[in-house]
C-alpha cells in the first residue's frame, strides 16, 4: 500500500511537471532559462522562495533535532525572518546589478564587480563546493526515506547510490521549469500533510492536545524546552542559537541559487513584498516541532539512532500505510526538487564561470555537454561525501552556510564600501578558509570562544581581512563599483560581454 | 535602521528568555518568544515597506526597470 501511494504520488507529479516544463519550453537564451527572463512577478517569486527554504532540512532535520535534543530545533525560527531581514535590504541591491549588467550567476557578479575574471572562477569554485554540500543534505534524507519505503531490502550505500541516480536523471529530463511545477507541488503536499499529522497527533501519543506534547516532553526529558536542551552537557548553548542563527542569516543570501533567484524577480517591489510575508510561513515549523517532541513521547527508536530518521519512524509506527507511502512520496519530492535546482545552478557556474574564462570558443553544444558531465559529477561527488559523513542535517546545513559564509564579505562589501577590492576579497577568503578548516584554528576557537559557530568567527576575520587588504590595494575600475553601489539611472553600464 | 529590530527580538533576546519558565499555553516560553519574533519581524517588514514606498522608492525603481529593459543584443 505505501509503495502505491508513494509511486502514484511521485509518477503523476513528475509526469506534470515534464509535461509542464515541455508546453513552456520557449527559453530561447541561457538567461531566459536560469533566471526566468527576470520577470517573475510576487507569487511565482514567493514559491521559488519558500521552494529553496523549505526542502528535507526544515522537516525531518528539524524533527529530528526536536526529537534528540529539543530547545535547539528553535533555530528553525530564527532562520527565516533574520534572512529576509537581511535580504530586504540586500536582494534589491543583488536585483539591481543583475538587471544591469544581464549577470546570471554569482561568479558573474565578483568578476565583474571587482574587475577581476580571475575571482569569478575563485567564487565559482567555492559556490560549487557549498551547493555540492546542500546537495548532501537532499541525498542523505532522500536516502533514508528509499530505506524507510523498502525496508531492510536494500543497503545504505545502495539507497544513496539510487537517490544520486535519481535526482540526475530527474535533472536532465526536466530542467528548471518542471522543477518549478514540482516544487509547487510538494509545498503543498507537504502542508496538507504537516497539517494532517499534526492534527491527529495528541491523539497518537495519548495527549489530551496538540499543546499536551510540550508538557509531556517535558516530564520525559526535563529541561528540553530550553537550551541547551535536553542534554544539559550538550554544546547547543544560548552563545550556539545566537552565534549559528547569525550565521544562517547572514550565508543564506551568498549561496549562488539565491542569487540566482534575485536576478529573476521582475521588480525590487516583487522582492520586498515578498520578504514582507515569507517569515510567516516558518511559523509552520511550530507544528514540525510538534511531530518531533511527539515521536520522543511515543517512544520513536530510530534505526541507529539517526535522528533525521525520526519523524519517519515516528510516522511509519503509528500511521497507516497510506499516510506513510504519502510522506515518502512528498519526502522524496522534497528532496528532488531542491537536488535538481542545486545541481542544475553548480553546472551552469561550471561552465559559465571555470569553463568559459579558459576556453572562450566553446559553442553552445558544447557547453551544454559540459554542463551535463560537470553535473553528474558533482552528484556523484555529494553521494561520495554522504556516505563518508553521515551527520545530522542540521549539522550538515551549518557546514554548508559556513563555506558559505566566506562569500559573505565579498558580497556585502560590495555594495557598502567602493573601495573593496578583488585582492582583499580572496586573502579574505584564504584567511577564512584557514580559520574554518585549520585543526590548530579549530582548537583556539573552541578554547576561546566556546560554543561558538565556527563559520561566524571564520567570517568575521574574513572581513578584517577584507578591509585591511582593500584598504592599501587600488581600487578596482569605477563601472564595476558602480555595480555594487547605488546604481542611479544616468550611471547604468551596459553588459561587458566576456 | 528598523530592520535591526528583528535581531534585537531574536538573537538579543535569546539569553534572556531562556531563562523564563512561564509556560504560556503549556509551551516552553523560549519557543513562544521566538514564533512571536517571527511575527514581529514580518510586522517591521511591512511598516519599512510602508515608508520605502511613501519615500518614492517605487518610481524611482519603476525608472530603473525603463532605463535597463533590455535593449537588443543583451546576452
Amino acid at each position: 500500500m505505501r509503495h502505491t501511494v508513494a509511486a502514484l504520488l511521485l509518477l503523476a507529479t513528475i509526469v506534470g511537471a515534464i509535461g509542464f516544463g515541455r508546453a513552456a519550453m520557449r527559453s530561447k537564451t541561457v538567461a531566459d532559462w536560469a533566471v526566468g527572463g527576470r520577470r517573475l512577478g510576487t507569487l511565482l517569486f514567493w514559491f521559488m522562495n519558500a521552494g529553496e527554504i523549505y526542502t528535507t532540512f526544515a522537516v525531518f532535520g528539524i524533527a529530528g533535532y526536536a526529537w534528540a535534543l529539543g530547545a535547539p530545533a528553535y533555530l528553525a525560527f530564527c532562520s527565516v525572518s533574520l534572512s529576509f531581514a537581511i535580504g530586504y535590504l540586500l536582494m534589491p541591491k543583488i536585483w539591481r546589478a543583475g538587471r544591469s549588467a544581464d549577470l546570471v550567476t554569482q561568479a558573474d557578479f565578483f568578476a565583474l564587480r571587482y574587475d577581476a575574471p580571475w575571482l569569478g572562477v575563485v567564487t565559482a569554485a567555492i559556490g560549487i563546493a557549498s551547493l555540492v554540500i546542500y546537495v548532501q543534505i537532499q541525498l542523505v534524507s532522500l536516502g533514508l526515506i528509499v530505506s524507510l519505503t523498502f525496508g531492510q531490502t536494500l543497503s545504505p550505500t545502495l539507497s544513496l547510490v539510487a537517490a544520486g541516480a535519481a535526482m540526475v536523471a530527474f535533472v536532465l529530463a526536466a530542467g528548471l521549469r518542471s522543477a518549478a511545477f514540482a516544487a509547487a507541488v510538494k509545498d503543498v503536499m507537504m502542508i496538507v500533510l504537516v497539517l494532517l499529522l499534526a492534527s491527529t497527533v495528541a491523539h497518537k501519543v495519548g495527549a489530551s492536545s496538540m499543546l499536551d506534547i510540550f508538557g509531556m516532553a517535558e516530564a520525559i526529558r526535563p529541561g528540553i524546552g530550553k537550551l541547551p536542551g535536553a542534554d544539559p552537557g550538550a554544546p547547543t548553548t544560548t552563545v550556539w542559537l545566537i552565534t549559528a542563527a547569525l550565521n544562517v542569516a547572514l550565508g543564506n543570501w551568498v549561496f549562488p541559487h539565491l542569487f540566482q533567484i534575485s536576478y529573476a524577480a521582475h521588480s525590487a517591489t516583487a522582492i520586498r513584498r515578498n520578504a514582507i510575508w515569507q517569515p510567516i510561513y516558518s511559523l509552520a515549523y511550530f507544528f514540525i516541532i510538534v511531530l518531533g517532541l511527539a515521536a520522543l513521547v511515543a517512544g520513536t527508536m530510530p534505526a541507529g539512532n539517526d535522528m533525521n530518521a525520526a519523524l519517519l519512524q515516528f510516522v511509519s509506527t503509528q500511521y497507516p500505510d497510506w499516510v506513510v507511502g504519502l510522506l515518502a512520496g512528498t519526502g522524496v519530492l522534497l528532496a528532488l526538487v531542491p537536488g535538481a535546482v542545486l545541481l542544475l545552478t553548480a553546472g551552469t557556474i561550471f561552465t559559465r564561470n571555470m569553463v568559459r574564462p579558459v576556453c572562450p570558443a566553446l559553442s553552445e553544444a558544447r557547453a551544454l555537454a559540459v554542463s551535463r558531465a560537470a553535473l553528474v559529477a558533482f552528484a556523484a561527488l555529494a553521494v561520495w561525501l554522504a556516505l563518508a559523513h553521515q551527520g545530522s542535517l542540521v549539522a550538515i546545513l551549518l557546514k554548508a552556510y559556513s563555506a558559505i559564509g566566506m562569500l559573505g564579505p565579498g558580497v556585502f562589501l560590495a555594495f557598502l564600501w567602493r573601495r573593496t577590492t578583488a585582492s582583499g576579497v580572496a586573502a579574505g577568503i584564504a584567511v577564512g578558509f584557514a580559520a574554518l578548516l585549520a585543526p590548530f584554528a579549530q582548537l583556539c576557537w573552541a578554547a576561546w570562544f566556546p560554543g561558538w559557530e565556527v563559520g561566524l568567527i571564520a567570517m568575521a576575520l574574513n572581513a578584517v581581512t577584507v578591509l585591511c587588504v582593500s584598504a592599501v590595494t587600488p581600487q578596482p575600475a569605477a563601472g564595476g563599483v558602480a555595480l555594487g553601489l547605488r546604481l542611479h539611472t544616468h550611471q547604468l553600464i551596459r553588459p561587458l560581454t566576456s | 535602521m528598523l530592520l535591526v529590530l528583528p535581531f534585537i527580538w531574536q538573537v538579543g533576546g535569546i539569553p534572556f528568555v531562556n531563562e523564563v519558565a512561564l509556560r504560556p499555553f503549556g509551551m516552553p516560553f523560549p519557543m513562544v518568544w521566538q514564533m512571536a519574533g517571527v511575527v514581529f519581524a514580518s510586522t517591521v517588514f511591512a511598516l519599512v515597506f510602508h515608508l520605502d514606498r511613501r519615500a518614492g522608492l517605487e518610481e524611482e525603481e519603476a525608472a530603473f526597470i525603463i532605463a535597463t529593459a533590455p535593449a537588443g543584443g543583451a546576452a
